[in-house]
């Protein structure tokens, strides 16, 4: 409550034509926005663009932003409809290839691991976000938003514009299959380690 | 023992809850099973190791950069306003007239192309320091001075008042 009358204040003095102030926005929210952008654009050379695409839209917005939901919520709405639009000129999938065979799932599971190959392949986080990195686009997106910004689900719904239980569904099916292709490259001892 | 495993999407609802909501018979199954406990110890490790923090993706310069960027091609431009322009007028023209007073007008009107601020000091006969020679020429001067200060200095609040009148319309405009 207190960090929404503090956002309010801010966005009010930014609106009074403190624009340096807008500094502390970015500041704020750049890590939530790079977060939904970088997973959601693959293309290297383009996010650190739309990341200063989306906080341009936020500032040209921000005399329309009325407080219905937290300022992040709005921000992370941006960002993720920024993005989409981006895929979506790119002709993008969102979810594709759900199906674990198409994801190559068995062929996963025949190819064997040493615990030296995990360990050349660097640490389980680095392997994990390579893993994230191969999920569906909204797959990886959901996963972030929750347990990297610890958004609830209704949150999480808003920016996306999923319904509840689709944005579940998408959690629960994407932790799987990480689940799944982690251990189908590596014994659970190896990634305990 | 019941031989109904959790499905691995109820034990990923027990770790997003925190084990609340269980129902007696569900904690007593992973209590007892050594499968349902191994899925559960797997769903952990991922949980932990999706919330662990990433290194920055972003550039350090970067807000500086999208600020500047919202500076150049975003905002409109300030210009100099009718008030603003008014009092700079006013403030470069006391100047202008103290320098006349300080300095000799016939000196400054022929033109004298050896013209310094040493002949000028000749010429009207005052020696020695700024502070004589204001004592010398009367109260005029540091008043022309000061008015003059005044009002370029009113003509540069007015211009960064200005900036923010252009933002405001700015934000209302959008
Ligand atoms: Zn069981």
């Amino acid at each position: 409550m207190e960090q929404r009358e503090e956002s309010k204040q801010l966005v009010a003095r930014i609106l009074a034509g403190h624009t340096e102030e807008f500094e502390a926005v970015i500041e704020r929210y750049k890590k939530l926005v790079a977060h939904i952008v970088f997973k959601m654009v693959t293309i290297e050379a383009d996010r650190e663009d739309i990341c200063q695409e989306v906080f341009v839209k936020v500032f040209q917005k921000l005399g329309s932003f009325k407080f219905e939901s937290k300022l992040s919520t709005w921000i992370a709405t941006i960002a993720y409809n920024t993005s989409l639009n981006y895929l979506e000129k790119k002709r993008a999938p969102l979810v594709d290839d759900l199906m674990p065979e198409e994801n190559g799932l068995e062929r996963l599971a025949a190819e064997t691991y040493s615990p030296e190959d995990c360990a050349d392949r660097g640490n389980l986080s680095e392997i994990l976000i390579e893993e994230i990195d191969k999920l569906p686009v909204q797959y990886g997106t959901v996963l972030v938003l929750y347990h990297l910004e610890e958004m609830p689900y209704r949150e999480i719904s808003e920016i996306t514009g999923l319904p509840d239980g689709t944005v579940k569904s998408h959690l629960f099916r994407a932790r799987k299959l990480l689940k799944d292709r982690l251990l189908a490259k590596y014994k659970m001892e190896d990634l305990c380690r | 023992m019941s031989i109904e495993h959790l499905s691995e999407g109820r034990i990923q609802e027990c770790l997003d809850n925190r084990f609340r909501g269980l129902s007696p018979t569900e904690l007593k199954h992973i209590k007892d099973c050594e499968h349902c406990q191994g899925l559960v110890m797997e769903y952990k490790l991922l949980y932990a190791e999706l919330a662990k923090d990433r290194p920055e993706l972003l550039p350090t310069d970067f807000t500086s950069r999208t600020m500047a960027i919202i500076r150049q091609q975003v905002l409109p431009a300030a210009g100099l306003g009718r008030s603003s322009l008014v009092f700079a007028i006013g403030g470069l023209l006391s100047c202008l007239a103290a320098i006349i007073y300080l300095f000799d007008i016939k000196a400054l009107l022929n033109g004298a192309a050896s013209f310094s601020l040493e002949s000028a000091v000749a010429q009207s006969g005052t020696v020695g320091s700024l502070s004589k020679m204001t004592t010398d020429l009367g109260p005029m001067l540091p008043i022309l001075i000061f008015a003059g200060l005044i009002l370029v200095g009113v003509a540069v609040a007015d211009k960064l008042l200005l900036r923010q009148k252009t933002t405001r319309a700015y934000f209302l405009s959008v």
